[in-house]
């Protein structure tokens, strides 16, 4: 079976703010299928050199990154059968990224030893630093890995865009969101790790015609939307786009109006059923089997279910456990309102309003202040949140993050989940033993029976 | 192609001032070159926001005598910006004016999308609060460490130790001769002052403004104290201080 995966695409646009200094685009990206005797997988990838003058090599670091994400993924292809998630499971935690980064470093210590400079001045990785995310598609599974601040958004058939992999900032090393790792730091493989995740597909007839995207972006698309919805919205329309040309259009337009930044999105999507098919106009969500005004039912498809957890070690017991460990439990709400009276009017309105939105743009609200999250879950930070709710009438959302942290609060389920997600604990840093308790970064839709 | 219900934004890249208004910069014509030099700056830094569409800068100053305040609270496009005299009289509150800033760069109300912020301290003496604390907590701020942080001494009388402390130590160089722009900057008289100001608004604003991600190995060497910003500073304009250059009398 050739696999539901139709093949992916990809595209990387010179940054409006590079092409004006004459500087390189320093993105490159990849997409590709990789045939072997257990079926084909496909590929795609996006890196992103960091661009300041100390890595000014970096756009060869991109390039490189991505021609040897294919050999890895090639040769980790010939030995390993697709129907093995267990073992690719592996692959993507450990193996294709020490395989990668390796490769890395002796095809950046190749390319230096040809340069002039290299007479004069110490081959140093930096040079040609760069992030690097990659998506493997098999017919059974998706997984990824990876390093830096690439971001990696689902669009399933029906239904919003979902944000499913970002760049912790805090795992990563670091606190702030334009910092990032990178394939030049020591620790890179093992970073990789952080970001690994295999999900399986499983097929079931609730969902017969059931179309799954999946849309790998460098952190120039993000960074040039106001908000994470609109960024989730943008995923949706770019993921919908049929040609290369328009892709490349669309992608000039969100650099030269937003952040200026090299920008690089890749695509991947599951087919109807084994044979490719049109996709209808963009923007509006392809329906599968439904071509031309066929109305019957289509066959049985694919359904997506994202069982992250195991990837990463997650879980809602686990976050019982680490809320247990982090010495800072939520007080009983008994206990809140007798200290501390109940919420303040402004976090009751923005309880309101956040509950009036569809539940994607309450998570993508949420998304953005996870500095907040963060900042108040380091331990010993009761006083920051107590100056948050203080801050109410400013910042009504800031203060509805500090009042969950406190207690717990009423409010409706999608708004309780989505506070819930961004509570999660911090995944370990590289090298350190997993901690329990993380959940997946989205949660995962209800396991549907096999028909 | 137009992208419906996106909103697509350049990045705001914040400008903060914290100026010195203590007495001793109501003397030899200080305060007044100081206002001069940044009211004469902001044609240039508008053409340089102008040349950079991506980034959206918008000027604060925050100013510090017997206490700090905000002279400009509101972050300000610099197009629309219309600069008021500072006045002189006073201590030097330095170590509160930090604090200030310390405030302003906490997320939010700073967005997480932001370009790094630019931090110009300008100062003629010492710090006679509790500057230590001030910075501590300033460089708690992931903001203060990942920002461009400049510093002009007026005169000679200028704690260079407390601004190279603002600034952080200059990485892979030892103390000693040369002009940096990881060192404090000597303005010695009102026309290498304006010089200063017009290079820190206009090639250190149009460098800030480039998009441009930090490894996190240079975030932790922030931590640890050194100033390894990925921002490229630009060279420095010449001054006095260049024996190859004369452009004006030393006064202060």
């Amino acid at each position: 079976m050739s696999g539901d995966w139709l093949p992916p695409r990809s595209c990387s646009v010179i940054g409006a703010s590079h092409r004006r200094r004459g500087q390189p685009c320093q993105d490159a990206s990849l997409a590709c299928g990789l045939r072997a005797d257990s079926g084909t997988l496909q590929l795609m990838a996006v890196a992103d050199g960091h661009g300041s003058s100390r890595y000014w090599l970096s756009q060869v670091g991109s390039a490189l990154a991505c021609q040897q994400v294919r050999q890895a993924v090639a040769t980790a292809l010939q030995h390993t059968p697709l129907a093995d998630q267990q073992r690719w499971r592996e692959l993507l935690r450990r193996e294709l990224p020490e395989a990668i980064v390796q490769g890395w470093l002796a095809a950046i210590s190749a390319d230096w030893q040809q340069r002039p400079e290299a007479a004069q001045q110490a081959f140093t990785p930096a040079t040609y630093g760069c992030t690097l995310g990659l998506v493997l598609m098999a017919p059974q599974w998706w997984g990824c890995t990876g390093l830096g601040d690439w971001d990696l958004v689902l669009i399933p058939a029906h239904g919003a865009a979902q944000l499913i992999s970002q760049e912790d900032p805090a795992a990563a090393g670091h606190d702030n969101a334009e910092a990032t790792a990178s394939l030049c730091l020591p620790q890179a493989a093992g970073l990789c790790t952080q970001r690994a995740t295999l999900a399986p597909l499983i097929r079931a007839h609730e969902a017969a015609g059931a179309e799954l995207t999946l849309l790998l972006s460098s952190d120039g698309v993000r960074k040039s939307c106001a908000t994470d919805a609109d960024f989730l919205e943008l995923c949706g329309q770019l993921a919908a786009i049929e040609t290369q040309a328009e892709l490349a259009e669309g992608l000039a337009h969100i650099t030269g109006a937003g952040s200026g930044d090299d920008v690089s999105v890749a695509v991947g999507r599951t087919g109807c059923g084994a044979t490719a098919t049109a996709l209808p106009a963009r923007i509006e969500r392809p329906k599968c089997g439904n071509n031309g005004g066929d109305l019957r039912r289509p066959p049985l498809m694919v359904l997506t279910l994202l069982l992250m957890a195991s990837a990463t070690g997650l879980g809602l017991a686990g976050w019982g456990w680490w809320r247990q460990r982090a010495g800072t439990p939520r007080p009983s709400a008994a206990a809140k309102e007798a200290e501390h009276g109940a919420p303040p009017p402004p976090v009751l309105k923005e309880i309101e309003r956040q509950c009036k939105q569809p539940p994607a743009r309450i998570r993508a609200n949420l998304s953005q202040r996870r500095m907040q999250f963060r900042q108040l879950q380091q331990a010993g930070d009761r006083q920051r949140a107590l100056a948050m709710l203080e801050a109410a009438d400013r910042d009504p959302l800031g203060a509805l993050i500090a009042a969950s942290r406190l207690g717990p609060l009423t409010t409706c389920a999608p708004l309780d989940l989505a506070l819930d997600q961004q509570w999660q604990p911090l995944p370990p840093a590289a090298g350190a033993s997993r901690s329990p308790g993380r959940m997946p970064a989205i949660q995962p839709p209800q396991p549907s029976r096999q028909p | 192609m137009a992208f419906p219900n996106v909103r697509l934004s350049n990045r705001p890249l914040h400008f903060i001032y914290l100026c010195d208004c203590s007495g001793s910069m109501a003397a030899q014509g200080k305060m007044q070159a100081l206002n001069q030099a940044i009211r004469q700056s902001l044609p240039g830094m508008g053409e340089v926001a102008r040349q950079n569409p991506e980034a959206r800068v918008l000027v604060r100053a925050v100013s510090f005598a017997d206490r700090a305040a905000w002279h400009l609270a509101e972050p300000t496009p610099v197009e629309q910006l219309e600069w008021r005299d500072l006045q002189a009289g006073g201590i030097t509150a330095m170590g509160e004016a930090l604090q200030l800033v310390a405030a302003a760069l906490q997320s939010p109300p700073m967005e997480e999308r932001a370009l790094p912020p630019v931090l110009v301290l300008i100062s003629d003496g010492q710090p006679t609060d509790d500057f230590e604390q001030g910075l501590a907590r300033l460089m708690r701020q992931p903001w203060a460490q990942k920002a461009v942080r400049l510093a002009i001494a007026m005169g000679h009388d200028a704690d260079l130790e407390v601004l190279q402390q603002f600034i952080g130590p200059e990485a892979g160089r030892g103390e000693g001769s040369g002009r940096s722009p990881r060192r404090p900057l000597q303005a010695s008289n009102a026309t290498s002052l304006a010089q200063y100001i017009q290079w820190a608004t206009t090639a250190v604003v149009g460098a800030a403004s480039m998009p441009a991600s930090r490894v996190a190995a240079a975030v932790a060497a922030d931590r640890a104290g050194m100033s390894t910003s990925n921002i490229q500073l630009p060279d420095l304009p010449p001054t006095i201080l260049d024996p190859t250059d004369d452009v004006g009398p030393l006064v202060w």
